[in-house]
């Protein structure tokens, strides 16, 4: 396994002419988490962030990236997906890809397979449903997830998880199927403590210093040659639907934009390159 | 602030050497010594917490993928000797990278097996002890003679197994601001040192996460810390961890480190040391730090009382 295809640049890694990706996402995460922890109860005050971002934020985030003509990635629980009509069409709308994300924001880890197979076959039904199609990624809810999960994506024909944060470069695992074939599902990892709104909005940063370490967090990424894979969330409390945060999706979209050799694409397109170029790894231990 | 603190030390060292207001002297003449220090933590941390390595948390694998070969190449690029504190269990597996870590002079030390806080009962705290520095020696060739606690803490037992395995020191204790001779069954040891590291400000891991430190803040810090510990104690030691998550080896944080060096570099008499390396000078009795009537030591105030 070589260990030295991330360090520097990985210049084979992305189509000719691209020095480096990024792909921007929306961990769309509206009333689907405060469901799982107030199961049942009404949700209101405090814990209705989450509406505010099915309701508001993720109508500005759209504005900001039709703004900047970018093409992004929304990982939306089926809860939500079946909740909001108005959001997933103005997502569909706007061209951006659609992926999966549990259907009432589960905990994966604390599920079966069989299990975890009821709630994909459940968030596929909603998809179904409401874009009237698969999904082909998924990005697990909270991040957590367990050893099988991968595997069993990829036997359900996702091309690509985007959960994992072990490398700085898309790549590809192997698992078997029922009958002994060989699967394949690409890994598109995502750096959940810097390239993100939430872990830097929970830790009180403002607006502007947010837009200027995801722009540092660009420019050293794209140095290296990796992958820029950027959440967003609409919530109102740790996520970029506010109006002031929003400045700072701008400015990130911008210095995309600024960003020469700079692929932006879906995740089920960059799944599809590093399906046919990039590395197999094997899991670690 | 530790003003307080570098002040004691430094009136304490120059008495002991016999002329006050002196500054203190380190390897080669230096006027401070800085030794960067990097914490494995791969998927052991995970496994020791029977945490699967997968998801979020996958940051351990980050460790041996990218972020290792990211620190060693930025080591090479500036010419510095670093320590790296590996835990047995991801010494079992990543031992190429174990070796690449040696090949590009640097020390391998020990940090545990599986990151484990060393709540423990007594035997199965030797017994990880032993097999770890088995792995290591196994592996580099040479016998370990550092460690550090992967979780802070020690017992009244891990000293003195360390002791008997060779060590020269630990790097665990964070209640002073310069090298001191480790208390080891209550007594300021003659063969061991404790290179003390303040966890809560001098390590990457508690700004990034819980923090949420953006790299610029973290560069400011670190110039700041650099900075008063080079006109107090002249002990500079800092630790990084290579994983994603908490961690600096991420392309945005590597940043910080190769801008902290070239601040560093911008100070005279700088010495960039490995431990090893530095244990064994601050063992000379001839230079100073091994006073056993050093006030703080003598006193119980440092090095704690077991």
């Amino acid at each position: 396994m070589s260990t030295s295809t991330s360090v520097a640049a990985t210049t084979s890694a992305w189509p000719s002419g691209y020095r480096a990706a990024a792909m921007v996402t929306i961990n769309f995460d509206g009333e689907s988490v405060e469901q799982r922890e107030f199961a049942g109860q009404a949700l209101w005050g405090k814990t209705a962030f989450g509406r505010y971002g099915a309701q508001v934020g993720v109508f500005r985030i759209l504005e900001a990236l039709a703004r900047f003509d970018v093409r992004a990635t929304f990982f939306i629980p089926g809860f939500d997906a079946e909740r909001y009509p108005q959001a997933m069409a103005a997502i569909a709308d706007g061209g951006h890809e659609v992926a999966g994300r549990g259907y009432a924001y589960e905990d994966f880890s604390t599920l079966s397979d069989v299990q975890q197979e009821a709630v994909l076959e459940r968030s596929e039904a909603a998809f179904a449903r409401v874009f009237g199609r698969r999904p082909l990624g998924w990005r697990a809810p909270e991040g957590v997830m367990a050893w099988e999960t991968r595997d069993l994506l990829a036997r359900r024909g996702y091309t690509y998880d985007s959960t994992y944060c072990d490398d700085d470069v898309p790549y590809v695992v192997r698992s078997e199927g029922d009958a002994g074939e060989v699967l394949r599902i690409a890994e598109l990892p995502h750096l959940h403590t810097s390239a993100t709104d939430r872990h830097y909005y929970q830790t009180w940063r403002q607006p502007w210093v947010v837009a200027e370490a995801w722009r540092e967090e660009l420019s050293a990424t794209v140095e290296v040659g990796g992958l820029f894979n950027l959440a967003m969330h609409p919530r109102g409390d740790y996520g970029s639907g506010r109006a002031v945060r929003i400045r700072s999706v701008e400015s990130i979209l911008q210095a995309m934009r600024e960003t020469p050799g700079l692929w932006v694409a879906t995740g089920a397109e960059i799944a599809a390159h590093a399906l046919a170029h990039a590395p197999e790894r094997v899991p670690s231990p | 602030m530790a003003d307080d603190g570098v002040m004691a030390g430094t009136t304490v060292r120059a008495d002991s050497a016999g002329a006050r207001g002196r500054r203190h002297v380190w390897p080669g003449g230096a006027r401070c010594v800085a030794a960067f220090t990097v914490d494995f933590d791969g998927t052991g941390n995970e496994k020791g917490r029977g945490i699967p390595p997968v998801g979020v948390h996958s940051a351990g694998g980050y460790s041996a993928r990218a972020g290792i070969p990211r620190m060693l190449s930025i080591f090479e690029r500036h010419a510095i000797p670093a320590t790296f504190f590996v835990p047995g269990y991801d010494a079992e597996t990543s031992p190429e990278m174990v070796r690449t870590i040696v090949a590009g002079g640097h020390e391998v030390a020990a940090h545990g097996y599986v990151h484990e806080g060393f709540d423990l009962p007594p035997d199965e705290e030797e017994r990880r002890l032993v097999h770890s520095h088995r792995v290591l020696s196994d592996l580099t060739g040479t016998a370990p003679v550092g460690w550090r606690s992967p979780g802070g803490k020690k017992s009244s037992i891990t000293l003195p197994v360390l002791r008997d395995l060779g060590y020269l020191y630990d790097s665990s204790d964070k209640d002073y601001d310069q090298p001191y001779p480790a208390v080891v069954e209550g007594r300021p040891a003659t063969g061991m040192i404790e290179f003390p590291n303040a966890t809560w400000s001098l390590d990457d891991a508690p700004f990034y996460v819980p923090g949420g430190a953006t790299p610029l803040e973290m560069l400011q810090l670190w110039k700041g810390e650099f900075e008063t510990i080079y006109n107090g104690s002249g002990f500079f030691m800092l630790t990084f961890h290579p994983r994603a998550g908490f961690g600096s080896g991420i392309p945005s944080r590597a940043r910080v480190i190769e801008r902290l060096i070239a601040y560093i570099r911008s100070f005279p008499e700088v010495e960039f040391v490995r431990l090893g390396d530095l244990a064994r000078w601050c063992l000379d009795p001839a230079h100073g730090h091994l006073h056993t009537d050093h006030a703080h030591v003598a006193d119980g105030w440092i090095g704690g009382r077991v």
